[in-house]
């Protein structure tokens, strides 16, 4: 038996072995195999197998997501399965360092983005597919866009004129909320009449993230006629009932495949009014055109042509904190439609994102994550409150550097209500001395007391934080950030090392009645703790403070350079056991 | 207490349970069975790939366990391989693809990680052509769409 098998296996080895042999032959493939490669594998088995068979899909996108943008350009033109694969990760965070780039990056977004043209559907979408790149930047080898830029609710041309709409636009106005809800109600009527209309599908092909850029693209302009329009109480709420009864239908469309757009896009739901309308509008049009069938595709099938695909759908990562000058409310609304699935956004711009802004990420961008707007000081309560009803799956928010100036306890006690499970890392540093949120304890504590899975806060500068709030806050809290809450004493951090015992960083720069007994506390209670940060001159803690933590923990001495508020600092000393 | 591992090609390899429980799949599995000195077959490697992977796990013996982080974004971590590492994936291509599928069958994530990064830095830096060549891709494209792929693209040439 045991001889047998001996055999067997020396039988299977000697069959396998034979060409493995000729394969190790040329052991230095790194350096001059490219040439060699191809002649040496000639005899191998799978010889002429490509690699994307040969590897599963998702070790394929492993390897994708190591490489960097340059290389993944080139693989985009390796194959059309190849570029279906790469794309995703090409555009998963794109490169937003230089201006021309950028430019070129929302031209091709607007153009190639099929949710953001009117009447364009899934069937035109293929069409326009196949055809060379010359027309195939507008509409016009659609039928019903023949017409040109005349039709109502008129997608005009090429890739160029696309992208002077966005000057062509007006500035904006104060009473952005209500503005972007009349665009949406008018946006919804306009498809009903809009000719470019042949089938119930492609009215409803009109996502809730397309209806912004539609309108805003539209040549008649129903926006202009309100656009003066101040903001009234009427008009928050109806945005508010409006982003209830959306919410579902548009999560659904998250997962839409940007490659084959799907066909069985849920109906927009409006309100009531609109959807009458809308209702009509389909018998209508039931009567003048028969309903295309959607199992026999006028056009061949998905695999024929290169289809192209949306590439604002990719896109999950905006980083625009170097970009701060090309940040505006116009370019934002035009952009955040066409990336439905962005999960995370980073804005570092005081002077031009607003409510505007903020009102648009939230009827578009509703798998949020993370939000971090560094000295975005425009932004209120109606704009926040719009975003938070929306964006559920928020995890992170920073609002660091004067953002939270104009914002109030009721964003906050909306953000510990909401999120009270979700909410993981909170960033209220530096609010100006103005804020009302400084001067009112109640809404942090309210974030305190609610927010369970609180890992991360830092509340610096907020000057009436009170050793009570230190004592409210949850187990899960792992880094705090008090530095210049100047009435913090030690009996607050003795509250904090009983609450937090998971506690492993701590800010306490400027706490001038904290002194060494209060560290102490923190080392006695916190077993985790590994790095402590203070100033060396306004704070009476010493150096002996690193007997505190015999496991040993860095503590890290600030030195304050250029004033207090903003903390430009450098670090002087860190002492570590 | 060595482990006694069984190829696709029926052939044994005796190693020892601490470097047979680099892989996830077998120490989930003695745990399982608990203490047998029942050979453990594997039927989706063969041996000449069983015997690298086992040099690997042999070298690597001692390296603590991985803490999988699920915030880390791969495109943040750097892709330097070991020296070690990099002279034990000095093999030709086809053998690097069969040890990369044997360490996913195998839930080794270590050298999943090394196979990926070596095949991340053959791409680096190569022309399509020369990745089509190296990879035996075929080119489906015409020049046109190749040429609109490009464009729509080329925001990440100058990176």
């Amino acid at each position: 038996m045991a001889d047998n098998r001996q055999e067997m296996s020396e039988l299977l080895n000697s069959n396998y072995i034979v060409p493995s042999e000729q394969e190790i032959t040329p052991k230095d493939t790194t350096t001059n195999g490219r040439h060699l490669q191809p002649e040496f594998r000639v005899n191998t088995r799978e010889t002429s197998e490509d690699v994307y068979d040969t590897l599963p899909p998702e070790l394929l996108d492993y390897i994708l997501s190591l490489l960097d943008h340059s290389t993944l350009c080139s693989c985009a033109t390796l194959s059309k399965r190849w570029s279906h694969r790469v794309i995703p990760h090409l555009w998963h965070s794109p490169w937003m360092m230089y201006y021309v780039s950028w430019m070129k990056l929302l031209q091709t977004i607007s153009t190639t983005s099929n949710s953001s043209r009117p009447g364009s559907t899934d069937t035109e979408c293929e069409r326009r597919a196949g055809d060379s790149p010359e027309n195939s930047s507008g509409c016009d080898s659609t039928p019903h866009s023949s017409e040109g830029g005349s039709s109502p609710s008129g997608w005009k041309g090429s890739s160029d004129t696309s992208y002077d709409c966005f000057s062509d636009m007006e500035d904006e106005d104060p009473s952005g909320i209500l503005r972007l809800a009349e665009s949406q109600r008018h946006d919804q009527v306009q498809i009903g009449w809009g000719g470019n209309c042949t089938s119930d599908r492609e009215c409803s092909t009109a996502g809730p993230f397309s209806s912004l850029p539609r309108n805003l693209f539209s040549s008649e302009g129903s926006l202009n006629g309100h656009s003066k329009t101040t903001l009234t109480e009427q008009g928050t709420r109806r945005v508010k009932s409006t982003s209830h009864s959306t919410a579902n239908g548009t999560i659904n469309n998250n997962s839409v495949s940007p490659f084959f757009p799907t066909t069985s896009t849920p109906p927009t739901p409006t309100t009531a009014v609109v959807r009458r309308q809308q209702d009509h509008q389909h018998r209508h049009h039931r009567h003048q055109r028969p309903r295309p069938r959607l199992d026999t595709p006028p056009y061949p099938g998905p695999s024929a042509f290169y289809t192209r695909p949306c590439y604002g759908h990719f896109i999950r990562a905006l980083d625009f904190s170097h970009l701060y000058y090309i940040i505006s409310d116009k370019f934002l609304t035009h952009l955040f439609p066409h990336t439905p699935n962005l999960l995370e956004l980073i804005i570092n711009s005081p002077k031009q994102f607003s409510d505007t802004s903020l009102v648009s990420l939230a009827q578009s961008c509703l798998a949020l994550r993370r939000l971090e707007l560094p000295g975005c000081t425009k932004i209120t309560d109606k704009g926040l409150g719009f975003l938070l009803d929306r964006c559920q799956a928020l995890t992170t928010l920073v609002l660091s550097n004067g953002a939270s100036q104009n914002l109030t306890d009721r964003s906050l006690h909306q953000l510990a209500c909401t999120f009270s499970q979700s909410l993981r890392v909170l960033n209220l540093a530096n609010a100006s001395s103005s804020s009302s949120l400084t001067g009112q304890n109640p809404g942090l504590m309210t974030i305190a007391i609610w927010c369970q899975n609180l890992v991360s806060l830092n509340i610096s500068h907020c000057n009436l934080v009170t050793d009570a709030l230190l004592g409210r806050f949850s187990e899960s809290l792992q880094s705090l950030n008090v530095a210049h809450c100047l009435e913090i004493t030690d009996e607050g951090l003795r509250r904090l090392a009983g609450a937090c015992p998971d506690l492993r960083e701590l800010d306490i720069t400027a706490l001038s009645l904290v002194t060494d007994r209060g560290v102490l506390e923190i080392g006695q209670g916190c077993k985790h703790f590994r790095r402590l940060v203070m100033d060396d001159k306004y704070g009476r803690v010493t150096e002996t403070v690193l007997r505190c933590f015999p496991w040993g923990a860095e503590v890290v001495q600030r030195r304050m350079m250029l004033g207090w508020r903003y903390s430009q600092f450098d670090i002087t000393k860190v002492f570590s056991e | 207490m060595p482990v006694i591992l069984v190829s696709s090609d029926a052939q044994e390899f005796k190693v020892d349970k601490e470097v047979a429980e680099r892989s996830i799949l077998i120490k989930n599995m003695l745990e399982d069975v608990g203490e047998s000195d029942s050979p453990i077959p594997l039927p989706n490697v063969t041996a000449a790939v069983l015997t690298k992977v086992i040099e690997y796990c042999e070298h690597h013996r001692n390296d603590p366990v991985q803490v999988p982080d699920e915030t880390d974004d791969p495109r943040k971590r750097s892709n330097d391989i070991e020296e070690w590492d990099m002279k034990f994936m000095q093999v030709d291509q086809e053998m690097l693809f069969e040890i990369i599928l044997a360490a996913n069958y195998l839930d080794i994530k270590p050298l999943l990680d090394v196979g990926c990064k070596t095949v991340a830095n053959i791409i680096k830096g190569k022309t399509p052509e020369e990745i089509r060549k190296a990879f035996n891709i075929v080119n489906d494209f015409t020049p046109e769409e190749e040429a609109q792929i490009k464009k729509e693209n080329e925001w990440a040439e100058d990176r």
